[in-house]
């Protein structure tokens, strides 16, 4: 007599395994599959924020150059002596009203205070007997 | 997703490589890369559908690997696993239980595949079709050939 499958009752799970091999099986998959997965996170964010860094650490390198390669008007004007302003305005054409008319201090803007002043008349003749009047440009 | 779907991921497995060590290696296999691929499943098919598609590429590959390597060796992939199902005691059924094995290793993988997902699974030949991507047709055309070659050998054997 010939043998038909359809005759047979198929056995669903023909091979054995161990008991409680499907418990250690649960925990050998998650142990694999969870660390993998938050080790992966962290290489991810290695590579995202190291370009970041980067970026930031030049910008920062990059400003302080800048900053130390640059001083500022007030630094320049310091480093120059008293005795080169002076020979540069010497042979500059500002006149005494330009340099009056261009500086900050009020006490020299303003000279309606002079008037107020009351010199004994030797004092006076003393104080012009120090200026050169040939060089005043009157 | 683990616990739900091991067992039969397994027994699926199980079925094609025989040997339970190769069939834990390629179970777990199956879960690490449907894990590191979770965000790839669009849900069109069954989870239970996908996963089965991840189990069905590891163990093809892992035959074709194994075919390869039995080149140099003079002996097809299939006897080693005949031999194995003979000695060692990894069978639960009878005699005739046995007899089927042994006739199902001298299927092609593709249609031994098939033939397991529809006669032990009892699967619907869509769901076969989606898990290996391939028409109903086809797939019922190479259910009847197995069919056909199995009852054959138990009948000369």
């Amino acid at each position: 007599m010939n043998k038909k499958l359809d005759d047979m009752k198929p056995i669903k799970h023909p091979f054995k395994v161990e008991d409680g091999y499907f418990d250690e099986l649960t925990k050998n998959i998650q142990n694999k599959v969870i660390p993998e997965k938050e080790v992966s996170t962290v290489f991810k964010w290695q590579w995202v924020l190291a370009p970041v860094m980067i970026l930031v650490i030049t910008f920062f390198i990059w400003l302080n150059l800048n900053q130390s390669t640059t001083p500022n008007s007030q630094e320049l004007i310091a480093q120059v002596s008293t005795t080169d302003i002076i020979a540069y305005l010497e042979y500059s054409d500002l006149s005494e009203q330009d340099l009056l008319m261009l500086t900050n201090d009020e006490t020299l803007q303003d000279l309606s205070d002079i008037d107020e002043i009351n010199l004994e008349e030797t004092d006076l003749e003393d104080l012009m007997n120090n200026f050169d009047l040939n060089d005043l440009d009157i | 997703m683990i616990k739900s779907y091991q067992e039969r991921v397994y027994w699926h497995v199980r079925k094609m490589v025989i040997d339970h060590d190769d069939a834990d290696d390629l179970t777990q296999n199956t879960f690490i890369k449907a894990w590191n691929n979770l965000e790839n499943f669009r849900g069109e098919s069954g989870l239970y559908t996908w996963l089965y598609r991840i189990a069905t590429n590891e163990c093809l590959n892992f035959l074709k690997k194994k075919n390869r390597w039995k080149v140099f060796s003079m002996s097809n992939y299939s006897e080693v696993l005949e031999n194995k199902l003979v000695d060692s005691d990894m069978i639960s059924g009878d005699e005739i239980e046995i007899k089927l094995q042994k006739a199902l290793l001298k299927l092609p993988d593709k249609q031994r595949l098939v033939f397991n997902m529809k006669y032990f699974d009892e699967m619907k030949f869509e769901d076969i079709a989606e898990v290996t991507q391939t028409s109903v047709g086809a797939l019922k055309a190479s259910y009847h050939h197995a069919v056909k070659k199995i009852e054959s050998f138990l009948n000369e054997n």
